[in-house]
């Protein structure tokens, strides 16, 4: 069976894909709220979760699932407004689920996942994987930890309160064309070990996780694409060029070097790539 | 062998269990006398080593000659609606029927809870108090029981990954393997009904069916030593945490719609066991004491039946009706 699925790049980690006639959206996020996140010394932990309705509006359309690797602000914030205008299913953790409840999300449309999850949607179907969010400094912090398990919290209002709240990874498949997102370093190989998706979602090395690329390439096989996400300078605008703050093109040496075989395919912000299986 | 009605503990045929082929032969013919004692015992009609038997809902009671196991006894079944276009009333308050838990379940020693939802979960506090049985469950599960004024002190907590072994002499024992899972999902936007958990402090005591949230969800192998049982309380597992698991029997349930191929995958992830049995099938607002109804499609179980028939032709397909048993 042939389908065609088509890939736009959002910024960020943001993904829009569509193929049978639906729309998966992944981590979408476009207000691009000012923090300072993107330059050292200047990220502001108390700056209002603000939404841009008229990016979000511009940008993004129709959406029948929307996929949540994790809380943080630039994965999480536009969602509630997301979920409200496209009537999407919301895939996430409980706490990924409590805040967004607690900014108002419907809670009918809200999908209560843990990673072991494999859905029938109509024409894709989305496995879940438990994950973990990358590290760093010499204590291997991780930025906004924790949970909100239970009652819904209280509204989050500045970025800090949008916390990690676990993460996940999902691989998504249309008739056999499989796009697997959050290709991280901090991903856990036990969970992942044999899949063979079409179309790896990558980031960049971490130097407090070995051998990453070795490993990952191991866990998923060679795939025909890879292709690089989470590398702009996400404080800059979405509709000009993106800025190769984490290393996007330099991932390309990588994969030439660890999946010779795999093509890099490097989008720049809004553009698309059409796989055909 | 099915048998109605018989509450009678079954007696174990020491050293041989049913099921086990050459290796229950090879290893009983090293035992001496006991060996020689069973050349005698296959001649008559034996007693069986694990008699199972169905409560309704997915609670079954396992019966050795030393121990018995529940999962998820529940056998109130006080009425919610829950088979009706409506769906079960989240507001329907919980009931505790003591005379009819009494009459049903006469013993255990270990309990295991699956899910933290009411129709799993609600007559644990009384049963677990008056048996002094195990409870094995998820922080949720064990922290709504404690709401409940179930017994802390025979509280096993579980997240799913340990293995334990049960009993005193080794062949008077068994193992429970407890593996981490999800509750099938339902409705247009893939929702778990009473999602959620309440780690931490304890909460509120549950009124209504509603405060009984899933709490996460477990599933259980349950290993008599040759003759083996996987079971899921709900409608979905996880397939990398249970590959390689080889049971002699699996319970499946009708459902899981949203999860493609849950039965091909569920049966192909466990080796295609010698036995499937149907599970979680019955309309549980409908008497114990009557013959099991089917919930929701009154053809849930012959569906079942094709899906299970077609996707391992060799397993061979039990449905046991309400209270009654089949020995393994």
């Amino acid at each position: 069976m042939t389908s065609e699925v088509h890939v736009r790049w959002l910024g960020t980690n943001a993904w829009e894909v569509t193929g049978n006639g639906a729309t998966v959206l992944v981590d979408p996020y476009v207000s691009r709220t000012y923090t300072g996140a993107t330059k050292p010394g200047r990220f502001d932990p108390e700056t209002p979760i603000a939404i841009d309705e008229a990016a979000i509006d511009e940008h993004i359309g129709a959406a029948d699932s929307i996929l949540i690797t994790h809380a943080h602000f630039d994965h999480i914030a536009d969602v509630p407004y997301v979920a409200e205008k496209t009537g999407a299913t919301v895939l996430g953790t409980e706490t990924h689920l409590n805040l967004l409840r607690a900014m108002g999300t419907p809670a009918e449309q809200l999908s209560l996942v843990c990673g072991g999850e494999r859905y029938q949607f109509e024409g894709y179907t989305v496995e879940v994987f438990r994950s973990s969010h990358g590290v760093t400094g010499k204590h291997k912090n991780l930025l906004f930890p924790g949970t909100r398990p239970g009652e819904v919290p209280a509204r989050p209002e500045v970025v800090k309160d949008l916390v990690e709240g676990g993460s996940l990874a999902y691989l998504v498949d249309f008739d056999g064309v499989s796009l697997y997102f959050n290709a991280v370093p901090s991903f856990h190989e036990r969970e992942i070990a044999g899949i063979r998706p079409t179309v790896l979602f990558m980031q960049g090395a971490n130097p407090n996780y070995p051998d990453y690329e070795e490993r990952l390439f191991a866990a998923v096989g060679s795939p025909p694409y890879v292709i690089p996400t989470h590398w702009d300078d996400y404080e800059e605008p979405l509709t000009e060029p993106a800025v190769d703050l984490f290393g996007g093109a330099a991932l390309g040496e990588v994969v030439a070097q660890y999946s010779p075989d795999s093509q890099f395919v490097l989008l720049d912000h809004l553009e698309s790539f059409t796989i055909t299986g | 062998m099915t048998t109605a009605n018989d509450h009678s503990p079954p007696i174990r045929r020491r050293g041989l269990l049913m099921g086990t082929g050459a290796v229950a032969l090879a290893a009983t013919a090293t035992a001496g006398g006991i060996a020689a004692a069973q050349e005698e015992d296959t001649q008559s009609e034996a007693a069986p080593a694990v008699r199972l038997r169905w409560l309704g809902t997915n609670a079954w009671e396992f019966t050795t000659p030393y121990a018995t196991v529940l999962i998820d006894p529940w056998v109130s079944r006080f009425p919610t609606g829950a088979y009706t276009p409506e769906g079960a009333d989240p507001e329907t308050r919980i009931e505790v029927y003591e005379d009819v838990i009494d009459e049903h379940l006469p013993k255990a020693d270990t309990i295991l809870v699956t899910h933290g939802h009411w129709d799993h979960i609600a007559d644990v506090p009384y049963l677990a108090s008056r048996t002094g049985a195990t409870v094995l469950g998820t922080e949720t599960h064990l922290n709504l029981l404690r709401a409940m004024d179930a017994p802390e002190a025979q509280f096993s907590q579980v997240l799913g990954g340990e293995l334990y072994r049960f009993g005193e002499a080794a062949d008077e024992g068994y193992t429970v393997e407890v593996f981490r899972s999800s509750h099938s999902a339902s409705g247009e936007h893939k929702q778990i009904q009473f999602g959620g958990t309440r780690p931490g402090a304890v909460p509120k005591r549950p009124k209504q069916i509603k405060d009984l949230i899933e709490g996460g969800s477990l599933t259980y192998c349950l290993d008599f030593g040759g003759v083996s049982f996987f079971n899921a309380g709900s409608a979905n597992f996880h397939e990398h945490e249970i590959a390689h698991l080889r049971p002699t029997a699996v319970f499946v349930q009708p459902g899981g719609k949203h999860m493609p191929d849950y039965v091909e995958r569920l049966l192909a992830a466990t080796g295609f066991p010698r036995y499937v049995i149907a599970t979680h099938w019955d309309d549980f607002d409908k008497p114990l004491t009557e013959p099991a109804v089917p919930g929701g499609n009154p053809n849930n179980v012959e569906v079942l039946r094709e899906r299970v028939a077609a996707a391992s032709p060799d397993s061979e397909f039990l449905v046991i009706d309400h209270l009654e048993s089949h020995d393994f």
